[in-house]
């Protein structure tokens, strides 16, 4: 089945945020696979009426998160996204993320700067280093309980 | 005279076109943007039908009672379907920069690529690739056998000493009609690929059916296809004919036949194009009963 995308012109949030949030979430959720081919930046930006640039803002911004990449002759992709090792592995990233938010709020910083550093963070990481090594259980750098 | 078979051709287009129109027939839409992308449609298609005729036998006519060089006759002939094709071509073209745009503060699209020819129907694209290569193959072999003239054939029996017969024939497709005719048909091959991407890339229409959007879009490469088509089968055909109308009557034994397989395969594909060019494009579903009247 092929998603549909909506976007609320007379909303707050601005066109690219609901096109990036969209495909994000159809991304984590699975709708979209690995692989998958989204719209050319020009069709998709004709369909909804918007200006390319907003599209090409949304794709930019996907890439950035890992979530697409743009090759040369296939166009924008999603990623296949890497299966969690186990649920121990995750448990200890949600124990890592709740202990980044008590120590951010220690420090007097806001949800939306401390996202900003984790987007600033992940921007700085390839995701291709976030995936543990062969065998490995943690990526290389990584600080203990982070 | 060598109008003759273009006219013929044209007349029974023009027949069998109206005729197509007559019979098949898609049933109305109840929703707005369907309607509005369905009436930008059949305007930009009659636009383009008619300039592109106007426009192809302007150039015939035009060359036809101008008094030049030898050969000018049947260089019209070649470049009349051209010029359809090209006028007409280009007007879909604009027809397709000139789509409806999305409307309301509500947008919505499917997450689905279009590549360039996912629209195309099949039964075009196909005999549109063979009849490129078919007259490609034409022009590159009819120069090769042609006199220094390029626009005729000659035969000699004998090693060209004395007692050596020759015969030349004319017209034959060698470089003087061959080159403006490979010029004239690979524009319209640009044409049409820039017309299908424009195909590939303009708005969705807006409509809870998702079959009606598919089908006003391969309908749009239908047209662009058709067009294109036509041209190169008139050309492709002409071609032919021609070059076994030169064929002497000198040679082996074999020659006879391949002289008239030519000429019968070459009146056959431009006859041909009578039809394609009446290909009615692909119908609109009727409306779902869940579809609400826009």
């Amino acid at each position: 089945m092929t998603p549909d995308l909506t976007v609320d012109l007379t909303s707050p949030t601005p066109p690219f945020e609901q096109i990036r949030s969209q495909i994000a979430g159809y991304v984590r959720a699975g709708v979209l696979a690995g692989g998958a081919r989204l719209p050319t930046m020009r069709a998709l930006a004709a369909d909804l009426g918007v200006a390319i640039g907003t599209v090409a803002h949304a794709y930019a911004e996907l890439e950035t998160a890992g979530l697409v990449t743009r090759r040369r002759r296939t166009g924008t992709v999603v990623v296949a996204r890497p299966a969690v090792a186990d649920a121990m592995e995750a448990a200890a990233v949600h124990r890592s993320a709740s202990q980044l938010v008590a120590q951010s709020r220690a420090a007097g910083m806001d949800g939306d700067t401390l996202l900003a550093v984790v987007r600033a963070a992940l921007s700085m990481q390839p995701p291709d280093q976030l995936l543990p090594p062969p065998g490995g259980r943690r990526p290389p750098g990584a600080q203990p309980g982070m | 005279m060598a109008l003759l078979p273009l006219l013929f051709t044209l007349t029974l287009a023009i027949a069998l076109g109206a005729g197509a129109a007559v019979v098949r027939r898609s049933p109305p839409s109840a929703e707005s943007t369907v309607a509005a992308a369905r009436r930008h449609a059949a305007l930009t298609s009659a636009l383009a039908q008619t300039l592109g005729l106007v426009a192809g036998l302007g150039t015939a006519t035009n060359q036809a009672l101008s008094t030049g060089r030898a050969g000018q006759l049947g260089i019209a002939v070649l470049l009349a379907p051209v010029v359809y094709g090209v006028v007409h071509t280009a007007v879909l073209a604009v027809g397709e920069l000139t789509w409806p745009r999305p409307l309301g503060a509500v947008r919505r699209a499917r997450l689905a690529r279009r590549g360039l020819l996912d629209a195309a129907p099949r039964r075009l694209l196909l005999p549109a690739a063979v009849t490129g290569v078919v007259a490609a193959l034409v022009v590159v072999v009819g120069g090769a056998l042609a006199s220094p003239d390029g626009r005729s054939f000659t035969y000699t029996v004998g090693d060209g000493g004395p007692g050596a017969v020759s015969q030349s024939a004319s017209p034959f497709p060698g470089w003087f009609y061959g080159r403006p005719a490979a010029m004239g048909l690979l524009a319209v091959i640009g044409l049409a690929l820039v017309a299908l991407w424009l195909v590939a890339n303009r708005p969705a229409v807006v409509t809870a059916d998702t079959r009606i959007e598919e089908v006003l879009r391969r309908a749009s490469a239908h047209r662009v296809l058709r067009g294109a088509l036509t041209a190169l089968l008139v050309d492709a055909g002409g071609l032919l004919f021609i070059s076994g109308q030169a064929m002497p009557d000198i040679g082996p034994s074999w020659l006879g036949p391949v002289s008239v397989a030519l000429m019968v395969t070459g009146a056959l594909t431009v006859l041909s194009a009578a039809v394609v060019c009446c290909l009615p494009a692909p119908r609109i579903p009727a409306d779902s009963p869940a579809v609400a009247v826009g």
